[in-house]
């Protein structure tokens, strides 16, 4: 892992950057660890726990509270986008398709939401989705799911 | 008025005996029912606040408001209708192109009366907007058309499993193994298999592997005069009034060509006349609409005319979606056999009833040279109105032919073009959302009474109050601005200091770990682009950032080199993840060390340094750099803890600043912002940066460009420039030599402490000399400024340093 501290999150002084943007619906997930894996993906097993997200053939995400020790291994690096990533979990797949073109079936996938705004979409079961989005515009997407959650009337 | 369940708000109308429904678009002629199938223009009306809504497909509903447009009085008795007495001679075809050119000016008041006199429904301006929304879809096979063959279509691709679904514009298809979206209408065929439909208040965006278009066929209009008059209707109109709604459609009526209508209109108990297809047919009018017809030289009194020209296939989806969309049914069909046209009479013959293009206007353009069937498309505006063609394209394919005296084939057709149906423009725009990009800061802005402004995506703190003020805290003890939206990469790998040498003018393979150099990004062309600083945080990784608005393209153009030149590096952005302050002032070193029990002295920490730090408790990465010329630090940290570092840092006294005292601030370095003070022209030595350029280092971006311009000079440099207080040239404004233009202003603002305007221009070589006088336009006079080639402020750097 790219040990550059200043890079990574500090519990203590953590804050949401969702947190002035939700509403009835809409949980904030924001605090997970969120850690960008590259390269030699075919070796990482997600700890107890933990979800690995694959977006690309070399890429994922691994997600979970952060109580593990960041994988390791040959030709894999590991880079810490937890505060790069703003995350939260809606009901619905009639909202999903309102807010993105991917396939409900074919999740996880990277993809554009809210208007062009890159999102990593996780299906949770029970018609749950937990979504990844660019911290900067997360306050802006969450605002659209919750219009989109008003608009079939929840 | 009453209507009755299944009723439409046309059939309610009609039965409550109403049959003048709408004025045409130009003539202002009375139109009644033709199509009753929501096709043609001629029942549109506005209905709760909503113009142009086809009332024979609206279902009538309790309360709702139906209104008449483009009509002046009413819809019996509308004033405008003049224009159809009167205007015809003055308004032929194009009239508008030729004879309301001059006087040029008075164009605006011509295009007024225009827009009043003529047209369609009215926009609302006020009340509540309709919700719209956007749903994406995916299935394996979609149909277009639930008629008989749709349905089968749909139902045996059903049966092979997969996602399967129907689209009709009428209601009443029953689902049998695949969903049915109706009442909605498919609008185009896209790449990719994306196929919009409109459904109301809903905008589905359909992607499909296999699209099948069932659209059927669509009855055309005859034409002949006094095709448009109220009480001609096409077959399927009458069917639809008296099975569907067991509406009488008139008392006597004349049908030719349309038998199938005979045995409803006699069951609806309508007197019928029936003829064959005439060679000749006239309909004439009394009392405003339909009373008697014409047939062969036989009158004959009657208040409806029921008749057919046949079915065209409705292709226009296939002909859009090309050789992959398959067809079924009655969309494979042939064109409906020719029919005689009349002589002229006193009634006009209606080509394109949406538009009031008549056979004489077709004619004109011919003989004018607009022969092709796109030329006069575009010039009669033939095909081009809410019918979108359904009713009009044969008709006037068929009258081109006729008229240049060659085939229909060859006249061939104009160009299938989305949207097939009309389509709300709220509904293709969709619900409002504007995105926007929030520091991690954005509220504590928002907290402290900030006016907020747009910079690119991103809204940042123009002022908190005060911008002179925010100078002076700045200039003479502590303040603090967020730079988070600086763009932040992480370039990493055994090949980063070689990569970063060839994709910048200068050298970063010889800069120590732990320290920082600026760096400027331009194109092959030698073009500046982006700029930013390096730091080099260990052997293999260095720490650049770039622009506000310039980390996407700077990420992709790294990206771009690293793949083209095969080097082992890896490049993360990493602009969201890391919030960043500049603390800057005089107190700068002591508010930091009053927050870290790191060594922060000069010595330790010196002038483009770069340390990782704690502060208040915080990782951060400290670069020691200022661009708006005080003692600063630039404070990186993670996203999520730049809440708590600002509070801690505003807390040790650090006046927050915007982006205004920072424009000043720096302008009084003449540090340069660029894409304000540069442009697409601009390059490292007509900027004034030709130290960056280290032309003994081996290849690297924009090289060759580079050489050719020390080879042969600059044709323009940016030099700062100082006025008189007072005076304040706007950006922009120009540079005068000779009475002509020599130059531009990109930056001016007024500097308090040092009592002058000062400014950043672009002027000839021949004046960027220390001292040279030059005028600056300001308003309409022309103002002296005095060139200066160092910055204004601590032309030293003593005080960044210090």
């Amino acid at each position: 892992m790219t040990r550059l501290a200043f890079l990574s999150p500090s519990p203590e002084a953590f804050a949401s950057p969702l947190a002035r943007a939700l509403g009835d619906g809409v949980t904030d997930v924001s605090q997970l660890r969120k850690l960008e894996l590259r390269g030699a993906l075919d070796g990482v097993t997600p700890g107890a726990g933990e979800d690995l997200l694959r977006f690309a053939p070399s890429r994922a995400l691994l997600v979970g509270e952060g109580a593990t020790e960041p994988p390791s291994g040959p030709g894999l690096r590991v880079y810490d986008m937890s505060a790069a990533l703003a995350a939260f979990e809606f009901e619905g797949e009639d909202a999903l398709r309102r807010l993105t073109d991917l396939e409900p079936a074919q999740l996880p996938a990277a993809g554009a939401i809210a208007r062009g705004t890159w999102a990593l979409v996780e299906a949770r079961g029970d018609g749950r989705f937990r979504v990844f989005v660019p911290r900067e515009l997360g306050h802006y997407v969450v605002e659209v799911v919750l219009d989109t959650l008003r608009g079939l009337g929840r | 008025m009453t209507a009755f369940a299944g009723d439409t708000i046309g059939s309610a109308l009609y039965a409550d005996g109403r049959r003048v429904f709408s004025r045409s678009f130009k003539y202002h002629r009375p139109r009644g029912l033709l199509c009753c199938a929501g096709r043609c223009p001629n029942c549109m009306m506005t209905v709760d606040g909503v113009p142009n809504v086809r009332v024979c497909v609206e279902p009538a509903r309790e309360g709702a408001d139906v209104r008449a447009q483009n009509v002046l009085g009413s819809l019996d008795r509308d004033f405008l209708s003049v224009v159809d007495r009167i205007g015809g001679p003055f308004t032929p075809v194009g009239f508008y192109y030729r004879t309301m050119l001059r006087p040029r000016r008075a164009w605006p008041v011509y295009e007024r009366v225009l827009r009043n006199l003529a047209g369609l429904g009215r926009v609302p301006e006020t009340g509540e907007p309709r919700r719209y929304d956007t749903e994406h879809r995916r299935v394996d096979v979609l149909v277009i058309g639930g008629g008989r063959s749709g349905q089968k279509a749909a139902a045996e691709a059903a049966a092979q499993g997969g996602r399967v679904l129907l689209v009709d514009e009428r209601g009443g298809v029953t689902a049998a193994g695949y969903e049915v979206l109706a009442p909605a209408r498919a609008i185009g065929i896209y790449e990719g298999g994306l196929v919009p439909i409109d459904a109301g208040t809903v905008l589905y965006r359909v992607r499909a592997a296999r699209i099948v278009v069932a659209t059927g066929t669509v009855e055309q209009p005859l034409v002949f005069p006094g095709n448009d008059l109220v009480g001609v209707m096409l077959p399927n109109a009458v069917r639809r009034l008296v099975r569907e709604w067991s509406i009488r459609p008139g008392e006597r009526a004349v049908v030719i060509g349309a038998d199938e209508v005979v045995d409803d209109l006699r069951r609806a108990g309508t007197d019928v006349v029936r003829r064959e297809r005439p060679s000749s047919l006239r309909a004439e009018r009394g009392g405003g609409r339909l009373a008697r017809v014409v047939v062969d030289g036989e009158a004959i009194d009657c208040d409806l005319l029921v008749v057919s020209g046949g079915r065209a296939p409705a292709s226009s989806l296939l002909a859009q979606g090309g050789p992959q969309v398959e067809a079924v049914g009655s969309v494979l069909g042939e064109q409906p056999a020719a029919v005689p046209l009349d002589a002229r009479t006193g009634e006009r013959s209606f080509v394109c009833i949406c538009e009031d293009v008549t056979d004489k206007d077709l004619k004109r353009a011919v003989a004018e040279g607009f022969d092709s069937i796109e030329l006069a498309k575009r010039y009669t505006t033939v095909t081009m109105g809410p019918c979108q063609g359904k009713l009009c394209h044969l008709a006037s394919v068929r009258l081109l032919a006729r008229e240049t005296k060659t085939t229909e084939a060859a006249i061939g057709t104009t160009t299938a073009r989305p949207p097939w149906q009309p389509v709300e423009l709220g509904l293709l725009a969709g619900r409002h959302h504007e995105p926007m990009k929030r520091s991690p800061l954005h509220f504590r802005h928002v907290e402290a009474g900030a006016t907020m402004m747009w910079t690119g995506a991103w809204q940042r703190p123009f002022a908190y109050g005060d911008v002179a003020a925010e100078v002076r805290a700045v200039h003479s003890d502590l303040g603090v601005i967020d730079v988070s939206t600086l763009g932040k990469l992480l370039v990493k790998g055994p090949d980063a200091a070689e990569l970063l040498d060839r994709l910048y003018p200068n050298r970063f393979s010889d800069l120590a770990v732990g320290r920082i150099r600026y760096g400027v990004i331009t194109t092959d062309g030698g073009r500046i682009v982006d700029d930013g600083t390096v730091g080099r945080l260990a052997d293999d990784c260095f720490y650049v950032t770039t622009t506000s608005t310039g980390s996407e393209s700077v990420y992709e153009w790294f990206e771009w080199w690293n793949a083209v030149w095969r080097y082992d590096v890896e490049i993360v952005n990493v602009t969201g993840a890391l919030a960043a302050v500049n603390l800057a002032g005089p107190r700068a070193r002591e508010a930091l060390a009053a927050l870290t029990g790191d060594d922060v002295s000069n010595e330790a920490l010196s002038y483009l340094d770069a340390r990782e730090l704690r502060v208040a408790g915080i990782p951060c990465l400290a670069l020691r750099i200022g661009f708006v010329g005080e003692l600063g630090y630039e404070l990186h940290c993670a996203a999520s803890a730049a809440e708590h570092l600002w509070d801690a840092l505003v807390a040790a006294g650090a006046v927050p600043f915007g982006l205004e005292p920072q424009r000043v601030l720096r302008l009084e370095k003449a540090h340069v912002i660029v894409g304000q003070d540069t442009d697409s022209e601009s390059n490292l030595l007509s900027a004034g940066m030709p130290w960056l350029l280290k032309l003994d280092k081996g290849d690297f971006v924009g090289r060759y460009a580079a050489e050719l311009v020390q080879e042969r000079g600059v044709s323009e440099r940016l030099v700062g420039f100082t006025m008189t207080p007072g005076v304040l040239p706007d950006e922009g404004a120009q540079v005068v030599v000779d009475g002509r233009p020599g130059g531009r202003v990109t930056s001016a603002r007024v500097s308090e402490r040092l009592g002058r305007t000062i400014g950043l221009a672009w002027v000839g070589p021949e004046v960027a000399q220390e001292g040279a006088e030059i005028t600056i336009r300001v308003g309409a006079a022309d103002e002296r400024a005095s060139v200066t080639l160092s910055p204004f402020y601590d032309a030293a750097g003593e005080r960044l340093r210090s």
